[in-house]
C-alpha cells in the first residue's frame, strides 16, 4: 500500500489488485476464498465493520436442494452448489446438518404444489426425493399437527451455521493472501486505460477486474458505471428464534407450502428458527420487526406445530433480501454490458447454497475475460475453526486449558463460551460486539447478551486497546456505552 | 392558608399525610395511621433528608469504582452537589470497610464511608 | 481436585453463602461454594442503594454493607469457594462438571447440592416489543452492572420500561450520575415496586412516569432514538400515543430463574415459578438436591433470599447427616383462588412451615384462608388491609394446627377471597 496525499491534503491509500471484491457477504467471501487458490492480488472491501453484516443474517441459513425458486440459472447453481458443501465444511470446519426437509400440505391445492416442486426437481436431477402420506409423516415428524395430509421429502436438504460460515470463508481467504478492507465504502467506479478504479473513502485501488457482489447496494454500484439495471425490490424477512430447549421437536426443516405459511428450521446450535415466507415483499430497506408480524409468524406455526409458543421466543430480526431485478427472477451472474471488467453478481433467495457453484462460475467469466489463472500450490484450503470448549471431552478441555488458561473461564453463561474463545475470535478479526457474537455465539443464548456484554466489552478494549466507550455494537454509529461514570458529573470529563 | 399531601412510605399502607400550612406553620395534620407517619410527614415537610448511595473512584483498573454512602440522612436539596464533589473524589487502596471517604459533606454534619473493603495485595480479604 | 465435597453449593450469591454458612453450623465440614463471576455475593455487589436488612438485621443496609456481612461470616468459618467457576453439567445423581482457568476441569460427586443459581432478566424479546434492534437497549441490572462495578453509563437519554423497584431505583442512579431520565414507561395502571421507591426515585427528581402504557415500538438505525408508547385501552389521540426521544432503554420487566442446569438433572420445576417444586424442606425432587432463593421463586427481598437460602442449607446439611431422606410428599399445598403461586409445594404436615405466596392481583381487605380440601376446614385465616403480586406474603402454619389433619389429608388450598380490587397501588 502507497499512502499519498491526495487532493484535498488527507493521507489516503492507493493500491493495485488484479480483482476487487465489493462486499464480504456469502458471495464475496466464497468468491475471495476460491480466488486466493490463485496467484492474484485480491482485496475484499465491504462498507460494514465486520463481514457477513448485510442480508446474510436474515437467511434461512439452508443448503438446499434444486427445487423451491424460479429461475433455470438459480437452479442449476443449487443442484452443483450443494453438492459442494460436504467438502467445504470438512476443509473451513463450520458446522452443517444435512437433515432433510420436508414440504407439507395441508389441503388439495397445497398438495399441488407438493407436485410441481417434485417434478422441477426430477428435470433438475435433484437426488433424494419422496412423497409421504400423512401418517409417514407423522412418523418421521411426530409433533406435527394432525391436519397435514402430505409432504415431500427432500432429504438431502442441509443447514448451515451462516453466522460462522461467512467469517470462516474470510479467515481462509485471508490466509491465502486476500486482504481485507473493512469499514470502507465504495464511492465511485470509473475506468482508466484499460483498468478499474474504485474510489473509496480512504483511498482508491486499481484494479484490472471487479466483481460486484453488493447485495442491496449491488444496483448502486451498477449504476456508478451508468449501468441502469431495475434496483431490486428487496423482501424483507422476519427471523425468530427459540429457545434451545425446543432442540429435538422437529427432526427436520419444515416448509408449509404455500403463500403466508411458515418455514421452521432446526440450527446447528439446537434453536429453531421461524418465518414465512413471502410476508413482506418489495419492502425496502426496512428492518423494522412490527408486533403483528411476530404474532402472525406465531399463529402460522401453531398450525404446524401446536407445541410451539410465544414463551419460547428468545430473540427476532429481520433483514432484507436483495432479489434480481428482473421478471423471472433469476440470478444474473455476468460481465456488465457497459464494462465488461464489472462483473455482476445478482442473487437473491438461495444464495448461500449457490455461493460455491457462482464462485466456480466467477472464475470461469474471468477466464473468459482474460485473467491469467495460475495456480497458487501454496494455497492451504484448510481452516481450524476456533475450538467450542464446553463441546471437548474432558481431556481436550484439560489441554486447552493449559495451554491457554483463558479457555477456562466462561463469559457467555447461556451458550458457555470461554474467553479463550472470544480472544481468538478478535485474533481472526472480530472488533464489534456482533463480530464477536457471530463467531463464537456469545450473546446468542436466552439472556441476549445481559450477562456477558459487559465482559465482553472489557475484552475487546483490552485486546484491541481501545477505550470501552469506542467499542461498537456493529458498525460506526453504534458504541455500546456512552461515557465512563462520574464524565457526566465532571468538567474535566472523569478518568 | 395551603393544604400540603405527602405520601408516606413506611410501610404498604401508605397513608396519604395531610399537612395544612398558615403563613410557613403547620397548624393541623391529619391522614397517618401511626406515630411514624405523622414524625416522616413532619420532617419532610420541614426539611427532607435522604440517604445517599454511590461510588467513588478508585486508582485501580480492576476495581474503578468502590460503593460508598453517607451515614445517615442529608438534605434532599444537597443530593446533586454532593455528587458532583464526589465525583472528583479519587481513592488508591488499601480501603478498610467503613473507612470515612469524605467527612461532614457539604457541611450537612454527615460523613460518607466505604461500604466495602478493598485490600489488592491479600486476594484473601477481596472474595 | 481432589477435595471430597459433602454439600456443594452452586451459586456464590446471597442465597448461596447463606446456605453454606448454615451447613457449616448444623455439622457439616466439606463445603465447597462455586461461583462463575468474579467476586462472591451474586447481586449484592452491584446493588449500591439501601433498603436491605430491614428484616435480617433490623437495620437499612446498602447491598454490599448487607454482603459484608455474610462474608464476614463466610471467612470466620473458613468455608470453601472458587470464583470464576462454571459449572457446566449436574446429573440426576449429582455427578456435577465444574471448569474454571485455573484448576480446569473438575469433577464432582457431592453428597449434597443447593441450588442457588439465582435469576435472569426478561429481555425486550420476551416481552415481544417490535422494532428496530439498535444499540443502547439494556435491561436494568445490565446497566446496573455497567454504571456500578465496570464504570460506563449506557447513555444520557433514558427510557425505563417496568416500575419495578429496580428500575426505579436505576432511574434514581442515572440522574444521579448526570443523566437525563426522560420517562418510566409502567404497563400496570399502578406503580410496580414499593411506595419508597416511588417517593425517592421518581417523585424526588420530578421523572415523569406513565401508568398503563405498552411500549408499541423502539426505533433507530445504529443507537436508539426514541420509543413510541402507548395507552391501553386508549385511542389514537395526542393523549394516548407519545413519542419519546431518547438513547437509551432500559428494561426492568421481570425476572426468571436460571434452572437450565435443574432441568438437565431431571428436576422437576413449577410452570408458574419457574422453579424447581420443593418440599418443606427445599429439597426438589430429587433426592440430595436441595434448592433456595431467586433460584426457585423471585423474592423480593435479599433478606427472604438469606432466609431462604438457610434453609437449603440446614436441611442438606440434615441430608449429609442422614437425617432426612426422600421429598415430602405427604400433603400437597395449591394455589387457589386470588393466589398465583405458593411455596413450597410438599409439606409433611409434621412441623411448624412457613408458605410464602404472592397474590394474582392488588387487593384491599382480603383475607388469606389456607383449607383442608379433604374436609373443607379452614386451617389459618388473616386479614390483610393491602396487599399486591409485588409482595411476597408469608404465613406461618404452626405444628398444632395441623395435628388436626386427617391422615388422608392429601391437600391444602390457599386462596385469597373478599375485599376489593380497585386496581390503585
Amino acid at each position: 500500500m502507497i499512502p499519498w496525499k491526495g487532493r484535498l491534503g488527507k493521507m489516503s491509500t492507493r493500491q493495485s489488485a488484479d480483482v476487487t471484491i465489493i462486499g464480504a457477504g456469502i458471495q464475496g467471501a466464497s468468491i475471495a476464498r476460491r480466488l486466493s487458490q490463485y496467484h492474484l492480488r485480491v482485496v475484499l472491501i465491504d462498507k460494514n465493520s465486520e463481514v457477513g453484516f448485510g442480508t446474510s443474517k436474515a437467511s434461512t441459513a439452508n443448503v438446499q436442494v434444486g427445487i423451491g425458486f424460479k429461475g433455470a440459472l438459480r437452479q442449476r447453481l443449487m443442484v452443483s452448489g450443494t453438492k459442494m458443501f460436504d467438502k467445504l465444511v470438512e476443509e473451513i470446519n463450520v458446522p452443517m446438518m444435512r437433515m432433510g426437509r420436508l414440504w407439507i400440505a395441508r389441503n388439495e391445492s397445497e398438495v399441488e404444489i407438493l407436485h410441481n416442486l417434485k417434478s422441477v426437481g426430477e428435470k433438475n436431477g435433484v437426488e433424494g426425493m419422496e412423497l409421504i402420506d400423512g401418517e409417514e409423516l407423522r412418523k418421521r415428524e411426530p409433533n406435527i399437527s394432525n391436519g397435514f395430509i402430505a409432504a415431500l421429502h427432500t432429504h438431502r436438504t442441509g443447514v448451515i451455521a451462516i453466522y460462522e460460515l461467512i467469517p470462516a470463508l474470510v479467515e481462509n481467504a485471508q490466509h491465502n493472501g486476500v486482504e481485507l478492507l473493512l469499514d470502507t465504502e465504495v464511492k465511485n467506479i470509473y475506468q482508466e486505460k484499460k483498468r478499474m478504479v474504485v474510489e473509496h473513502d480512504k483511498g482508491e485501488i486499481n484494479s484490472r477486474f471487479i466483481i460486484n457482489a453488493a447485495g442491496i447496494g449491488a444496483a448502486k454500484i451498477a449504476r456508478m458505471i451508468d449501468e441502469d439495471t431495475l434496483d431490486p425490490q428487496p423482501n424483507r424477512e422476519i427471523v425468530l428464534v427459540t429457545d434451545k430447549r425446543l432442540k429435538g421437536i422437529l427432526n427436520h426443516s419444515i416448509v408449509h407450502v404455500g403463500k403466508g405459511n411458515a418455514y421452521l428450521n432446526p440450527r446447528c446450535a439446537g434453536n429453531l428458527t421461524l418465518g414465512m415466507a413471502g410476508m413482506d415483499v418489495n419492502s425496502g430497506d426496512d428492518i423494522d420487526v412490527p408486533g403483528e408480524r411476530i404474532q402472525a409468524i406465531l399463529q402460522a406455526v401453531k398450525v404446524v406445530m401446536p407445541v410451539i409458543s410465544s414463551g419460547d421466543i428468545i430473540r427476532y430480526f429481520a433483514g432484507v433480501v436483495a432479489r434480481p431485478p428482473t421478471e423471472g427472477r433469476d440470478y444474473i451472474i455476468e460481465p456488465s454490458k457497459r464494462v465488461n471488467s464489472l462483473i455482476n453478481v445478482r442473487v437473491g433467495y438461495a444464495g448461500i447454497t449457490c455461493s460455491q457453484a457462482i464462485a466456480e462460475l466467477v472464475v470461469q467469466i474471468l477466464a473468459k475475460q482474460g485473467l491469467n489463472l495460475i495456480k497458487n500450490p501454496r494455497f492451504d484450503p484448510y481452516r481450524k475453526a476456533i475450538p467450542k470448549v464446553s463441546e471437548l471431552s474432558d481431556e481436550e478441555k484439560k489441554k486447552l486449558i493449559t495451554k491457554d488458561k483463558r479457555y477456562g473461564h466462561i463469559v457467555c453463561r447461556c451458550e458457555h463460551i470461554s474467553e479463550g474463545e472470544i480472544v481468538e475470535a478478535i485474533k481472526r478479526g472480530a472488533r464489534t460486539i456482533d463480530g464477536i457474537k457471530n463467531r463464537t455465539r456469545a450473546g446468542m443464548g436466552r439472556c441476549q447478551g445481559g450477562f456477558c456484554t459487559p465482559r465482553i466489552l472489557q475484552i475487546l478494549s483490552r485486546e484491541l486497546h481501545l477505550p470501552v466507550t469506542s467499542i461498537k455494537a456493529n458498525n460506526d454509529g453504534s458504541e455500546v456505552v456512552l461515557s465512563r461514570t462520574k464524565e457526566l458529573l465532571t468538567e474535566e470529563g472523569g478518568f | 392558608m395551603e393544604k400540603v399531601k405527602i405520601i408516606c412510605p413506611i410501610c404498604p399502607l401508605a397513608c396519604n399525610v395531610e399537612l395544612t400550612i398558615d403563613s410557613g406553620n403547620i397548624i393541623a395534620i391529619k391522614g397517618f395511621k401511626c406515630p411514624k407517619g405523622k414524625e416522616y410527614a413532619l420532617q419532610e415537610y420541614k426539611c427532607p433528608k435522604r440517604i445517599l448511595t454511590t461510588t467513588v473512584r478508585t486508582t485501580d483498573k480492576t476495581r474503578p469504582l468502590l460503593p460508598v454512602r453517607t451515614a445517615g440522612p442529608i438534605p434532599k436539596k444537597l443530593l446533586i452537589p454532593c455528587m458532583k464533589v464526589l465525583a472528583g473524589k479519587v481513592v488508591s487502596p488499601p480501603v478498610t470497610f467503613g473507612q470515612v471517604i469524605v467527612e461532614n459533606i457539604m457541611g450537612s454534619g454527615v460523613n460518607v464511608f466505604a461500604t466495602r473493603e478493598f485490600i489488592p495485595d491479600n486476594l484473601e480479604n477481596n472474595f | 481436585m481432589n477435595m471430597p465435597v459433602d454439600v456443594l453449593v452452586i451459586g456464590g450469591g446471597p442465597a448461596g453463602i447463606a446456605a453454606a454458612i448454615k451447613a457449616r453450623e448444623n455439622g457439616v465440614e466439606n463445603i465447597l461454594i462455586v461461583e462463575r463471576s468474579e467476586e462472591l455475593g451474586g447481586l449484592l455487589y452491584q446493588c449500591i442503594h439501601n433498603g436491605f436488612g430491614l428484616q435480617y438485621f433490623k437495620e437499612d443496609l446498602t447491598g454490599p454493607e448487607y454482603r459484608y456481612r455474610f462474608i464476614q461470616k463466610l471467612k470466620k468459618l473458613k468455608i470453601n469457594y472458587l470464583l470464576k467457576t462454571m459449572v457446566l453439567d449436574i446429573t440426576h445423581d449429582r455427578q456435577t462438571l465444574l471448569m474454571n482457568d485455573t484448576e480446569g476441569v473438575i469433577r464432582l460427586n457431592p453428597k449434597a447440592i443447593v441450588l442457588a443459581m439465582g435469576c435472569r432478566e426478561r429481555t425486550r424479546y420476551n416481552i415481544f416489543v417490535p422494532g428496530t434492534r439498535p444499540a443502547g437497549i439494556f435491561t436494568a441490572g445490565t446497566a446496573q452492572r455497567l454504571i456500578n462495578v465496570e464504570g460506563y453509563i449506557p447513555g444520557n437519554r433514558v427510557v425505563i420500561l417496568g416500575s419495578g423497584d429496580i428500575g426505579m431505583i436505576m432511574a434514581r442512579r442515572l440522574i444521579l450520575e448526570g443523566a437525563k431520565v426522560e420517562a418510566v414507561v409502567e404497563i400496570l395502571p399502578y406503580i410496580g415496586g414499593l411506595i419508597r421507591n416511588e417517593v425517592q426515585c421518581l417523585r424526588d427528581f420530578d421523572i415523569p412516569f406513565f401508568l398503563g402504557y405498552t411500549t408499541t415500538e423502539i426505533y433507530g438505525l445504529r443507537k436508539v432514538e426514541g420509543v413510541t408508547i402507548s395507552k391501553i385501552g386508549g385511542d389514537s389521540s395526542n393523549e394516548s400515543i407519545k413519542d419519546i426521544k431518547c438513547n437509551t432503554v432500559l428494561l426492568s420487566v421481570g425476572l426468571i430463574p436460571e434452572n437450565e442446569l435443574s432441568l438437565n438433572a431431571g428436576i422437576k420445576l413449577d410452570s408458574v415459578t419457574h422453579g424447581p417444586v420443593v418440599d418443606e424442606n427445599m429439597q426438589t425432587n430429587i433426592p440430595g438436591i436441595f434448592a433456595g432463593g431467586n433460584v426457585v421463586h423471585v423474592l423480593d427481598l435479599v433478606d427472604n433470599v438469606s432466609r431462604e437460602g438457610e434453609i437449603a442449607g440446614l436441611n442438606a446439611a440434615k441430608y449429609v447427616l442422614g437425617e432426612i431422606s426422600s421429598p415430602v410428599r405427604n400433603i400437597k399445598i395449591k394455589a387457589g383462588d386470588g393466589i398465583r403461586y405458593v411455596v413450597p409445594s410438599y409439606i409433611s404436615g409434621k412441623k411448624k412451615v412457613n408458605l410464602y405466596m404472592r397474590v394474582s392481583e392488588p387487593r384491599e381487605d382480603a383475607t388469606i384462608k389456607v383449607v383442608d380440601d379433604t374436609k373443607q376446614d379452614c386451617l389459618y385465616e388473616r386479614r390483610l388491609a393491602v396487599t399486591r403480586p409485588s409482595e411476597m406474603i408469608k404465613i406461618t402454619l404452626l405444628k398444632g394446627r395441623m395435628d388436626s389433619l386427617d391422615k388422608e389429608c392429601g391437600s391444602l388450598t390457599v386462596s385469597c377471597v373478599g375485599g376489593n380490587d380497585n386496581g390503585k397501588s
